[in-house]
């Protein structure tokens, strides 16, 4: 479904992302890990062309998305895209967050899309907090809202970029879980995170990266007990030390 | 003084009207709050614009902005009264190129206040509206501008203090605002030279900081919501 | 009529009056500048002051003068203040320049504060702990304001200080245009060829004062 082919991307002279070249099939979850600065979040903001690219192609659903004239915020309706900083409106409510894309993009008639944001919202268990304003939700609560803002577009491919790392630790839990239902119905996900129990009980695929490029990808079951690659080996050590 | 506010305070208040145009503090009052209003969205485009990310819109509304601001607005006064009259044969009223002059300045001013204001949000809130399908100007329009005026509320009630003030130099054109009122009836009663600009003052200074007290409360209140937003998130 | 006639800026009557009107600026620019930064610097120190008292009145004199606009301050110093005066000292100010001294009071008094909350948060900006350096060095409260506090702050003040300058600079225009026409006989309106009501102040000859570059434009047609 989506296919990277040698895809590179400069800052200055700094090599952010070096000849990347991976698929990721339908109904596949994902996981991008590696150490900071290694290109993971420049990675996945490709994918949506909220970066651009130097060099290759990324093609989705058989299309070049940054082929010149290929229509942006279609691709991007047609992506649901998960921040680390959650990114909610702070001056509409939950529901009205979710409601904002499908009614202005003329997806959904405002009926049609209040009834699905209060379906999705009580998917990730806070239909109560509907009519709560960002600023009155904690962490865990405002990411998972921002799930549901993000599924409220019916996307068939979700990413989420380190959606658990600003949380306090007692908050990741209940996003994770959202998550892992989401993989368990089917979604195409590719996930950056440090959540390596999450990685090996959901993720069908991981990608290790470092410095810009993919060092190692394989089955987690392969990766985390026997990693190849020095560089993973020593991720890996330096993760299970902690 | 008692006697002084008495006699003349219709005058103060309203100039000749109905005999005359009307004048006085109303007309200082109600020339700021038409010049501001009609600024408006002006203003907006011009911040807007002040922010693109494309360098052709953002380089010349700086060159443009910046060059307004560097003329004193006494000069645009005299050149729109005596010099825009001989160039385009239309010659205006005080009252109209007051106008004119205040909606040029404040227009200009309010482009650098919603500029800071836009600037203000974090960059994730367009990356988030981006991120949905939205275009720029959906995501300006829904996201990005509802926040930023809202955050720069307390500096658009400056810029109505501002716009108060910059109406007294109508006086120099002949305009009855009211200082120009103020000096009429010092003219008048011409024993009084003290009281009468000791009210003049006071009468600016009431409605000016008034004003001013409410733009610093404004400020407070939406201080509060985010202290009250990141307590929730602190770590 | 020509549109714009150059050769009027560089020579001949209206070559004086603009060149006098320039000069006359740069001297109130001066005057005031000199009145208004030591002033400013007093004031700030009051509004950061630990005395309650000290703190009311610098904030009641900034507000009191900043919420005016300049015209009207120059009109309460050019009409109304003469009159406070005892009679021999209003004479001394009528026989000497009295449009100069009442622009420069009104001037100074109004960039004063404006430069003040620009050193308020010169003030505000250095780290309390340089006060509390200097004085658990031994230095008294004034010599630590005097050496440590007030150099830093009003090196951060410059950039906004010069902005304040700058708009000193354009208010002086203001008063300018004030000492002439508009002052004396109430109504300035066609000003460049009339003749001033001057009764309360003799031996000025006001009409070179009128004239800034605007004015020359205007005055071709």
């Amino acid at each position: 479904m989506i296919v990277l082919d040698k895809v590179n991307k400069w800052y200055g002279q700094y090599h952010a992302l070096a000849d990347v070249t991976q698929r990721v099939e339908q109904n596949e979850v994902v996981v991008v890990c590696g150490p900071s600065g290694s290109g993971k979040s420049t990675l996945i903001r490709t994918l949506n062309r909220l970066e651009e690219i130097d060099g290759g192609s990324i093609s989705i659903g058989g299309r070049d998305i940054h082929a010149r004239g290929h229509d942006v915020n279609a691709l991007r309706a047609g992506i649901g895209f998960v921040f680390q900083h959650f990114n909610l409106f702070p001056h509409l409510t939950s529901l009205e967050n979710c409601m904002l894309a499908p009614v202005n993009l003329k997806r959904a008639t405002k009926p049609e899309a209040k009834a699905y944001a209060l379906e999705l919202l009580d998917g990730v268990g806070l239909a109560h907090k509907a009519d709560a304003y960002p600023h009155e939700l904690s962490g865990g609560q405002q990411q998972r809202v921002a799930i549901a803002r993000a599924l409220a577009m019916r996307p068939p491919i979700m990413l989420f970029d380190e959606p658990t790392s600003a949380l306090d630790p007692e908050m990741v839990g209940e996003v994770l879980q959202v998550m892992r239902k989401l993989a368990g119905q089917g979604m195409t996900m590719v996930c950056v995170t440090h959540e390596m129990g999450f990685a090996r009980d959901v993720a069908d695929r991981v990608w290790f990266m470092s410095e810009g490029r993919i060092l190692e990808q394989g089955r987690p079951e392969d990766f985390f007990t026997n990693p190849t690659h020095p560089r993973a080996k020593q991720f890996l050590a330096d993760r299970s030390g902690r | 003084m008692l006697e002084l506010i008495h006699d003349y305070w219709l005058y103060f208040l309203i100039g000749q009207y109905p005999n005359g145009p009307l004048g006085g503090l109303t007309l200082t009052v109600l020339l700021s709050a038409a010049a501001l209003a009609l600024a408006m969205p002006l203003g907006l485009l011009l911040g807007v614009a002040r922010v693109s990310p494309w360098r052709a819109v953002r380089w010349p509304t700086a060159v443009l902005v910046q060059l307004v601001r560097a003329v004193p607005l006494l000069l645009v006064v005299f050149w729109a009264y005596f010099f825009l009259p001989a160039v385009t044969g239309v010659k205006t009223g005080q009252a109209t190129t007051m106008l004119m002059t205040l909606v040029l300045f404040d227009a200009v001013y309010l482009a650098e206040i919603v500029a800071a204001g836009i600037r203000s949000l974090p960059k994730g809130q367009l990356d988030g509206a981006r991120s949905l399908g939205l275009s720029y100007g959906q995501a300006l329009r829904l996201v990005i501008l509802p926040q930023a005026l809202r955050h720069v509320s307390p500096s658009l009630v400056s810029q109505l203090v501002a716009t108060i003030k910059a109406t007294s130099l109508g006086y120099i054109i002949g305009l009855s605002e009211v200082s120009f009122i103020a000096t009429q009836v010092n003219t008048l009663v011409f024993t009084k030279a003290v009281e009468v600009y000791i009210v003049l003052a006071l009468t600016y200074f009431v409605l000016c900081f008034g004003l001013s007290r409410l733009a610093f409360l404004l400020e407070r209140r939406m201080n509060r919501r985010t202290v009250h937003a990141t307590k929730l998130n602190s770590r | 009529m020509t549109f714009f006639d150059a050769s009027l800026l560089r020579s001949g009557e209206y070559h004086d009056w603009l060149v006098q009107g320039l000069l006359l600026s740069l001297q109130l620019l001066a005057a005031s500048f000199i009145i208004a930064l030591p002033l400013g610097v007093a004031i700030a120190l009051m509004r950061t002051s630990t005395s309650r008292v000290l703190r009311g009145i610098g904030a009641t004199l900034v507000e009191g003068i900043r919420n005016v606009p300049l015209l009207a301050h120059l009109l309460f110093w050019y009409f109304a203040f003469p009159e406070l005066l005892p009679e021999p000292v209003k004479m001394a100010l009528y026989d000497s320049n009295p449009e100069f001294i009442c622009a420069t009071i009104a001037l100074s008094l109004y960039a004063s504060v404006h430069m003040a909350e620009d050193i308020r948060s010169g003030i505000r900006a250095v780290p309390a702990s340089q006060m509390e350096a200097a004085r658990s060095l031994g230095l008294g409260r004034i010599a630590s304001l005097r050496m440590v506090l007030l150099p830093q702050a009003i090196r951060i003040a410059v950039p906004p200080l010069l902005s304040q300058t700058v708009n000193l600079w354009k208010d002086t225009s203001v008063a300018t245009v004030i000492g002439d026409s508009g002052l004396f006989d109430g109504v300035a309106g066609d000003f460049a060829g009339r003749a001033a009501v001057r009764a309360p102040l003799p031996g000025a000859d006001l009409r070179p004062r009128c004239l800034n570059l605007s004015t020359i434009t205007g005055c071709t047609s």
